[in-house]
């Protein structure tokens, strides 16, 4: 049943390649997006001709994407060596303020199980309804970050991965303790320039799942999420514009999100989830109208169609397993 | 250049932004619970919403049903079992209820349109761990990947006093088209009322207290010391507002919409 999704994983295309350090050498871009968020916190930290406005938007930005890599990591770590892994992950942890590993509760274990289980997604857009969709947008981290920490936190009573906690805990002394200790020794440099754009990437990063399911049906298989198809997005996000085929093939690198995307939701996804430009829908969804969009009936577009795809949980055991391992 | 003191507005902004939508939206509570206390006083007026004591009930007059899992507490310490909530149903079988007026029947209603406010009592009665038989037999399969699946029943049962809140016909109340029949084994006026105090007073302390940090920023010289400790504790007034704003969002759901949770320890 899974035929279509197997020649994607196993494939040895270009941009499958390993090599002795990493699984897949398109991984130094996001390699390279981390380095270069920490190089611009570090001059705006030490260096005062770096604090403007060219340099705090581009952190902001280089957050989001940290938060980004985060995400693509803890689905798939991106190292050959477990150690580097769980170190890489600390140092996304500073970037965020937020311990990289709470992913693996709040993304892989419960995200992608929508409320299948008939336990509530943390991120589910109906946690906010402000008749203003703008104030959804903005407030939509307020909510959802709290359900977030205290779902990890209950998770992390009752996991069996009992390494979890221990890392859990490293990643959150590295992160608070650094950022700690930047406050001691500069405070305000430290607030405006370090903790702002922290705090603006793991914000937007829980920000992506109203944007991304806000009008979806989590119930279909191929119209739970909004796609974002441009190509230059793409490139820089990691395909993460990509988000149908994340959801249900979560076990394929970022790499190949498009070429599958393309070959498997065609048809079966509603047009209208398939947007080009994130800006403009933004400006479309949140800016330029004061209402919430109306629901409508997007699965529409896959019925009558042949799935091929393996049944939910099938696919999330394996994604599971994947997190878990790396 | 971004100096300190566009920095300064800038991340004021961001505060006062987001501590109000957070207070807007407990002001967003405040005014559906007004909404419907006011409703159970026009219901109770109508004689729609009555209260009194269970006479008659062919076993069980109301119930919820929540389905839940255990999982084997990880940590150090005793063998515990940490419950949560799967999804839940309500059932309002029916019976007689006597009230100062006189009984009054209270139809059947499907389970779509049944909603049922047990006590905390009574729910804490059914979450306990029975014996260290159940517990045993439980700890099993908590351990287990998949957890340990259970059926909670919060039964409303003859002898109890309840609200009920239905359509009447003559002495007979039942659901409305599109609206559920509630049975409460609380008094549903006085719980809104009780609410709406708790998120009244989030509401002034958050405000209040919004205020007075940033008025300790603003002490001058700024950004000297006193106006660094207001920062701090402006940092922390945002990162605190959050989960305390989903605190009161969670303790003023209705009674039926409460997580139950659990957690089980071996004695």
């Amino acid at each position: 049943m899974a035929s279509q999704a197997q020649p994607a994983r196993g494939r040895a295309t270009r941009r499958g390649r390993g090599d002795r350090l990493l699984h897949n050498v398109a991984d130094y871009r996001q390699i390279g997006i981390v380095a270069t968020y920490w190089a611009v916190l570090a001059a705006m930290y030490f260096v005062p001709a770096c604090r403007n406005v060219f340099f705090f938007l581009f952190a902001c930005w280089l957050s989001f994407l940290n938060a980004v890599v985060i995400h693509n990591h803890l689905h798939k770590g991106i190292f050959k060596s477990k150690r580097l892994n769980r170190l890489f992950r600390g140092v996304l942890s500073f970037g965020a303020l937020y311990p990289a590993s709470a992913n693996i509760a709040s993304h892989n274990l419960v995200h992608h199980h929508f409320d299948d289980d008939g336990q509530p997604d943390w991120a589910a857009p109906d946690n906010v309804d402000f008749r203003w969709h703008l104030l959804n947008l903005i407030h939509f981290p307020n909510v959802v970050g709290p359900n977030t920490f205290n779902g990890v936190s209950r998770w992390a009573r009752t996991t069996r991965q009992r390494d979890f906690r221990r890392q859990y805990g490293l990643e959150q002394a590295f992160a608070f303790g650094l950022t700690g200790v930047l406050l001691v020794f500069d405070f305000w440099t430290a607030l405006f320039f370090v903790v702002l754009p922290q705090l603006w990437g793991a914000r937007g990063i829980l920000r992506i799942n109203l944007i991304q399911h806000d009008g979806c049906d989590v119930r279909s298989e191929w119209n739970h999420s909004r796609n974002f198809v441009g190509r230059a997005f793409n490139w820089v996000m990691c395909n993460n514009g990509y988000h149908t085929i994340h959801h249900n093939r979560a076990g394929l690198h970022w790499s190949v999100l498009d070429e599958v995307h393309a070959r498997e939701c065609g048809p079966r996804t509603d047009p209208s989830l398939n947007e080009p430009s994130m800006v403009l829908y933004l400006l479309k969804n949140f800016f330029l109208r004061f209402s919430r969009p109306e629901d409508r009936d997007v699965a529409e577009a896959e019925r009558g169609q042949s799935s091929e795809l393996e049944a939910r949980e099938v696919r999330r055991a394996e994604a599971e397993a994947e997190a878990l391992a790396s | 250049m971004l100096t300190k003191e566009i920095m300064g507005l800038f991340a004021l902004g961001i505060l006062w932004l987001n501590g109000g939508l957070v207070i807007a939206a407990a002001y967003k509570q405040l005014r559906a619970l007004g909404r419907l206390r006011r409703a159970f006083v026009a219901a109770r007026e109508r004689g729609e919403l009555i209260s009194g004591r269970v006479v008659e009930a062919d076993g069980v007059f109301a119930r919820r049903h929540v389905s839940q899992t255990g999982r084997a507490v990880t940590t150090k310490g005793p063998s515990r079992i940490l419950f949560t909530d799967g999804p839940q149903a309500f059932e309002v079988r029916g019976g007689i209820v006597e009230t100062a007026d006189g009984p009054i029947t209270v139809a059947p209603a499907p389970i779509a349109a049944s909603e049922v406010w047990p006590d905390p009592a009574r729910s804490g009665e059914a979450l306990g761990c029975p014996s260290e038989d159940a517990f045993d037999e439980a700890w099993t399969d908590a351990s287990k990947f998949k957890g340990h699946a259970r059926e909670i029943e919060i039964p409303v049962r003859e002898g109890d006093s309840v609200w009920v809140h239905g359509r009447r016909e003559g002495d007979t109340l039942s659901p409305w088209e599109g609206r559920p029949l509630l049975v409460s084994m609380v008094d549903p006026t006085a719980w809104c009322a009780g609410r709406a105090r708790v998120v009244s007073l989030f509401i002034v302390g958050a405000a209040l207290s919004l205020a007075a940090v940033t008025a300790l920023t603003l002490v001058p010289p700024h950004f000297g010391l006193v106006s660094t400790i207001g920062g701090g504790l402006c940092l922390a007034w945002f990162l605190a507002i959050q989960p305390l704003g989903t605190a009161v969002r969670d303790a003023v759901k209705t009674p039926a919409r409460q997580t139950l949770g659990a957690e089980w320890q071996r004695e």
